[in-house]
Formats: C-alpha cells, sequence, structure tokens
C-alpha cells in the first residue's frame, strides 16, 4: 500500500507536521504525524476538489486538515477506492480540447450579443423612455457645436422660414410632442451637410440648401434625418456604446484598470458597425416617406450623388465615411420599383 | 554564560506557483460556464477563481486556502439585485421616495464594508488556521464617512490622511487566528507620495494646458484634432509614469508596515518592473481581444507576490485558532456592485 506525503494541521494552532496518509483495505484512512496515529473511516473524510495543479486538502471530522501536494497520486489513491464525483470541472479545465470549445461558445456567445443582443435590448430601452431623455443630451451637444464647428445661416430670412414651414409640415404626423424642429447653419468645416441630435433638432447646413437644385431633394434628406429621430438612433448609439463596454468588461474581468482601457477599443472599432445600421435604417424611413408623399426616389440620390461629388475632394474621413457605401444607397433608391409610377 | 536571547530572524519569501496557461482554461470554462448557465455558475467561477489564486500562493511550503461557499456568494448577490431593482423601480414609480433607498444604503455602508472584509477575512486560511476581520461598522463609519467628508471639505489636501486610515482600519482589524496585525505607516509617508503625485499632476495640466492654448491659436485648425494631439500624450505619461509610481511606491509602503506577532512583511516592487509589467499587460489585452486577460492577471500576480517576504523571528506554529461564526456574503456581493475597492 502507497503512503502520501502530507502536512498535518490540527486546526486549533497553525502547528505543521510533517505526515503520511495511507488506506487499509479495510476502507479506514490512516495519518501519522509524530508518534501519532489516527484513523478515519473513508466515509467521514472530504477532499477538496481539484484545481489546476494547486495543493489538495483532506478535511477531517474533528477539523483537522491534511496538506498533500502530489495531485496525481492522489487521484489514483482516491481512484482505487471511491469513484470520482465531483470532478467534473477539473476535467473541462484541464483538457485543450475543453478549453477550446468553451472558448468558441464564448466567442460566439460575445459576437452575438454585441452583433444581434445588445442593439436589440437598446432599441426596446430607447423606445420605453420617454421622448425628453434625450432633451439634454442634444441640447448640450447643439451648444458645442454652435460653438466651433456652426455659425448663424446666412440664407435670406424668407428662404429659412420657408424651409422649416416645409419641415413643420412633414412632421405633422409624427407623434404629438416630439418637437422636432429644423434649424439652419452655416458651416464651412463640414460643408454640405445635415444632421439630427437626439433632442429633435435636425441642423441643415446653408451649404446643403445650396448644393439642392430641387426643393423635393432638401425634403430626402430631411425625410432622412427624420427618419434617425423617429428611431431614436442618438440614445440608442449611446445605449449600446455603453451596453458592449458593460459585455467586454463583464468577460475580461477583474484586472480593473487594464480591462476598463481594453475594453473601450472595440467599442470604437464597433462604432462604424452599429452606425451603419442606423443609416440604413434612416434610408428605408426616407423611401418610405417620399413614397407615400409622390416624391421621386431619384431626388434622394440626385442630392447624395452630388454630396459625394463635393465631399470627395476635400476630405474623406468626414461625415460620409460612416455611411454605407454611398454608391450602393444611391443603387437602393434607383433600384426601388415597388411603387413604379413614383420612380421617373 | 551570555546568549543572544532574540531568536535568529530568517526571511520568507511569498511564492507564485499559478501559470498562464492552467489559468486560461480555467477562466475560458469559467466564463462560458457562466454564459451557459445565465450567470448562476459566475458564483462557483469567482470561488474557482480565488481558490486558484489562493492555493498557489505558498509561504514556507505551505499554500493558502480560500473556502468561500459559493451558495453563500449566490445568496448575497441575490439580495443586491433585489435591492438594486427595487430602488430603480421606485425611481421609475415614485421618484419622491426614492432617495430612501439612497439614505439606507449609505447608512448601510459602513456595515457593510465590514461584512465585506469579514467574508473574506474568515474565507482565507493559512495552515487549517483563518484569518479574521474585527473591525466594527461605528470604526468603518469613522474612516469611510467621517474622514472622506473632510476629504471633501478640504478639497483633498486630506486624502492622503484618508489613505492612511483606510489601510490602517483594514490592517489592524485583521486577525491570523487571534493574533491581531500591526500596521505602522506613518501619515507622513502617504503624504510624501501624494504630494509628488500631485505635483506632477498639476505639472501635466500646466504644460498640457500651455501647449493646447499655443497650438490651437497659431494654427486655425478644429479645438478636437489640437485636443487628442496633446491629450493624447499627457494620458500617456499618465499611465506610463503617475499610475505605476502610485502602484509600486503604495504597496511597498503598506505591506512593509504591516507586521504580525514580531513578523514583518516586506515587499520590494521596483517602479521599472511595475510600469513594464502594466503598460505590456494592457497592449497584450488590447492586442489579443481579451484572450491574454488571464496571462496579464498571473503575471502580475505573480510579480507581486514573489516580491513579498515575511521576516520572521518566532516559528509560525504558534498561533492560536478563534471560535468563529460564518458570516453571510451578502456585504461582499453589494459592496462588488458598486466596484468598491477595499484591497491593502
Amino acid at each position: 500500500m502507497t503512503a502520501l506525503d502530507a502536512y498535518f494541521y490540527d486546526g486549533k494552532t497553525s502547528n505543521r507536521h510533517p505526515a503520511y496518509l495511507h488506506l487499509q483495505s479495510s476502507g479506514e484512512l490512516v495519518v501519522n504525524w509524530c508518534d501519532t496515529e489516527i484513523r478515519h473511516s473513508l466515509e467521514s473524510v472530504k477532499f477538496s476538489s481539484r484545481l489546476g495543479n494547486t495543493r489538495r486538502l483532506v478535511y477531517f471530522l474533528d477539523g483537522s486538515q491534511c496538506e498533500i501536494a502530489d495531485n496525481d497520486a492522489l487521484d489514483a489513491f482516491l481512484a482505487q477506492h471511491q469513484p470520482q464525483a465531483s470532478a467534473l470541472a477539473h476535467k473541462l479545465e484541464s483538457k485543450v480540447i475543453y478549453a477550446g470549445a468553451a472558448l468558441i461558445i464564448t466567442a460566439v456567445a460575445v459576437w452575438a450579443t454585441i452583433a444581434y443582443g445588445v442593439p436589440a435590448l437598446a432599441r426596446s430601452v430607447a423606445f420605453a423612455l420617454p421622448a425628453n431623455t434625450e432633451r439634454a443630451l442634444g441640447d448640450r451637444v447643439m451648444k458645442t457645436l454652435d460653438g466651433f464647428l456652426f455659425f448663424p445661416s446666412k440664407l435670406p430670412e424668407l428662404r429659412q422660414k420657408e424651409l422649416k414651414a416645409k419641415f413643420a409640415q412633414m412632421v405633422v404626423n409624427t407623434k404629438p410632442g416630439a418637437g422636432y424642429v429644423l434649424e439652419l447653419r452655416e458651416s464651412k468645416k463640414i460643408g454640405a451637410n445635415a444632421l439630427a441630435l437626439p433632442s429633435g433638432i435636425v441642423v441643415m447646413t446653408d451649404e446643403m440648401v445650396q448644393l439642392a437644385k430641387h426643393d423635393e431633394e432638401l425634403v430626402a434628406v430631411l425625410a432622412h434625418e427624420l427618419g434617425h429621430l423617429e428611431y431614436r438612433h442618438g440614445l440608442r448609439h449611446a445605449l449600446q456604446s455603453s451596453g458592449v463596454a458593460l459585455v467586454i468588461a463583464a468577460v475580461v474581468g477583474d484586472i480593473a484598470s487594464t480591462s476598463a482601457i481594453a475594453a473601450a477599443l472595440p467599442t470604437v472599432l464597433l462604432e462604424a458597425k452599429y452606425s451603419r445600421a442606423f443609416e440604413i435604417e434612416a434610408d428605408k424611413y426616407a423611401l418610405q416617406y417620399l413614397k407615400t408623399n409622390n416624391i421621386p426616389l431619384k431626388r434622394f440620390a440626385d442630392i447624395l450623388s452630388r454630396m459625394q461629388d463635393k465631399h470627395s475632394d476635400n476630405d474623406s474621413t468626414g461625415f460620409l465615411s460612416s455611411h454605407p457605401a454611398t454608391k450602393e444607397r444611391i443603387q437602393a433608391f434607383l433600384n426601388d420599383r415597388s411603387t413604379g409610377s413614383n420612380a421617373n | 554564560m551570555e546568549q543572544d536571547l532574540s531568536p535568529p530572524t530568517k526571511t520568507l519569501p511569498f511564492q507564485f506557483t499559478g501559470n498562464a496557461v492552467e489559468y486560461f482554461k480555467i477562466w475560458i470554462v469559467n466564463i462560458c460556464l457562466s454564459i451557459i448557465t445565465l450567470g448562476i455558475y459566475s458564483a462557483w467561477a469567482k470561488v474557482r477563481t480565488k481558490r486558484y489564486f489562493y492555493s498557489n500562493t505558498l509561504l514556507d511550503n505551505t499554500s493558502f486556502e480560500y473556502t468561500g461557499n459559493p451558495v453563500a456568494i449566490v445568496k448575497g448577490r441575490l439580495i443586491a439585485v433585489a435591492f438594486l431593482g427595487a430602488s430603480s423601480l421606485a425611481q421609475r414609480l415614485y421618484p419622491e421616495i426614492a432617495f430612501v433607498f439612497t439614505v439606507i444604503l449609505l447608512i448601510a455602508f459602513p456595515w457593510l464594508l465590514v461584512r465585506t472584509m469579514r467574508f473574506n477575512a474568515r474565507n482565507s486560511s493559512y495552515r487549517n488556521l483563518r484569518f479574521n476581520f474585527t473591525g466594527t461598522a461605528i470604526g468603518a463609519a469613522k474612516v469611510y464617512i467621517g474622514i472622506a467628508l473632510l476629504v471633501g471639505l478640504t478639497v483633498g489636501l486630506l486624502f492622503p490622511f484618508f489613505m492612511q486610515r483606510t489601510k490602517k482600519f483594514i490592517a489592524e482589524n485583521s486577525a491570523y487566528g487571534t493574533t491581531t496585525f500591526d500596521f505602522a505607516a506613518l501619515v507622513k509617508s502617504f503624504y510624501a507620495i501624494y504630494l509628488k503625485v500631485f505635483a506632477a499632476i498639476a505639472l501635466l495640466g500646466i504644460v498640457g494646458s500651455v501647449i493646447f492654448f499655443q497650438l490651437s491659436h497659431s494654427a486655425m485648425k478644429t479645438g478636437a484634432a489640437i485636443g487628442l494631439l496633446v491629450w493624447i500624450p499627457v494620458v500617456l505619461v499618465f499611465v506610463v509614469l503617475i499610475s505605476p509610481y502610485l502602484r509600486t511606491s503604495l504597496q511597498n509602503l503598506v505591506w512593509n508596515n504591516i507586521s504580525i506577532a514580531g513578523n514583518r512583511m516586506q515587499s520590494s516592487l521596483t517602479f521599472g518592473r511595475v510600469a513594464w509589467i502594466s503598460i505590456s499587460n494592457i497592449f497584450a489585452v488590447i492586442l489579443s481581444v481579451g484572450l491574454l486577460a488571464p496571462w496579464a492577471k498571473i503575471r502580475w500576480t505573480r510579480y507581486r507576490i514573489q516580491n513579498l517576504s515575511l521576516i520572521s523571528n518566532v516559528a509560525l506554529d504558534n498561533f492560536v485558532a478563534a471560535e468563529l461564526q460564518q458570516v453571510s456574503a451578502m456585504g461582499e456581493e453589494i459592496v462588488d456592485m458598486f466596484d468598491f475597492d477595499i484591497a491593502l
């Protein structure tokens, strides 16, 4: 019968005694230390489960303990006398193939959560929140932008009134109390452009108004921005970004400072993916709007391609970069034949 | 016959035997099982992780042991979730009375802290002898609320004093068996460290702002671009120099001043190594999309533990066990949710 080297601790003091354990054929576990010999029935003894190659502990009923360094010897010893019951976790943790499977499952789960779970959750949360949740956020953004990106519009007073009236007309059918307004601004920095702020403000630049050859083109652009507002993209975007950071932090976990920084990075990478999904959704809204109001779909295609020409010669990393390839979007409008009569 | 009455001192180094490959497998299986069981397994995962790190920490060829019970952790979590759920529901439905929860939490906070420390201490043992924590909620309130308020009133001037008192509170109320720890670090040593850090941060802020204004006046570029240009290096200096300095010097100061029954701790981290390990860990975790997080954790723990030793002048045999009751994990789990750092 093989004996196992161990340390014996009585549980009352920090005294340590070199000891050895052996199992008798009668089923008794015998512990020898100094000149003492104690016998325990095997059923009364508990063993700590195996975890990596860490020391194992044998717990006796009287609170005393043995510490054993040789894991394999102990496992062989146990295998002879009692079937392994609770070693499942160790089995999973010790085999490369299980770890590999766990890695794949985790990767798929994390990817699915980020690609579908977080957007779906953000969507239902955003629609459940009252409309004024985003107002403060949007107002702050507007103030900041007015400081360095936007300047008062130089369009004639009359033209401004006309465009605002047109926009007011467009939002008649949206939920009451949403408070959507159009603001006109001059901005040399971002050029011909329009954006929707979470608070319900749509900003259109003078440059955009001048670029348009037909007012219906502007209506098309405004419909796209209205889509952003109606689908609450601003709030959903904010929720999604923090959701992803949370998921990643939960997985990478407890090396606090490191993971916090590391968690921020994938968020940046995902930004582009998330914004693209929003652009497509807003385009669909615009498409629907144009159809129901009998405006030719090619108006949107026209202004898009003119915007692209304009932007490609100065700034390729600006506003358009987060949009899906503009060509595809233009095609989507030109190809739509579902209500053929309007498309001409 | 003249004899040296003081026993010879012996330096006992702490050893860390964990390895990254082994821990990676445990880590990924933990995450995967937690996902599959919708989070329930995470309590077992937490215990296995803690056990792994405790059991791989050796002093004088005996490992530490973590005995936390996953079921206690699950119960603690349920209570924490119920409390948070109730408070957020109240905020939504009855905003007028939502403050009640904040008040309850504020009053319960010192008590929760003490429970957390007690849970952790009583579930840690060495040589089959448990650690203990005997601090009271009143004692915790004095430090974590009383002194914290003074820090606020003095715009941070008392912060180093606060840090010294928190470490002192934890150390002096901790015990191994029935023997309490002593803490000898002086307030002025904390000031010496923090004054350097405050000076460095102030200098960094001033230099950053000066360069920022110079650049934004000379070049007529957008504020955002210049902001990044200036503040990224500033943040980098902070990560590369200041944060490792703070980590190194605080860790050394605290551990070098802890003793128990005449046995002194000694920590000899060096700034260069700490800086190198933390920076390369950050990069490794980011570039590996989190997969190297277990490696990073093992690496940092190994460095920290291997540089810790016990200068012992008595045998470690004579510490005596205390009569202890079990503690629930409620405090631990609530405190965990608020991510409050109570480590030494």
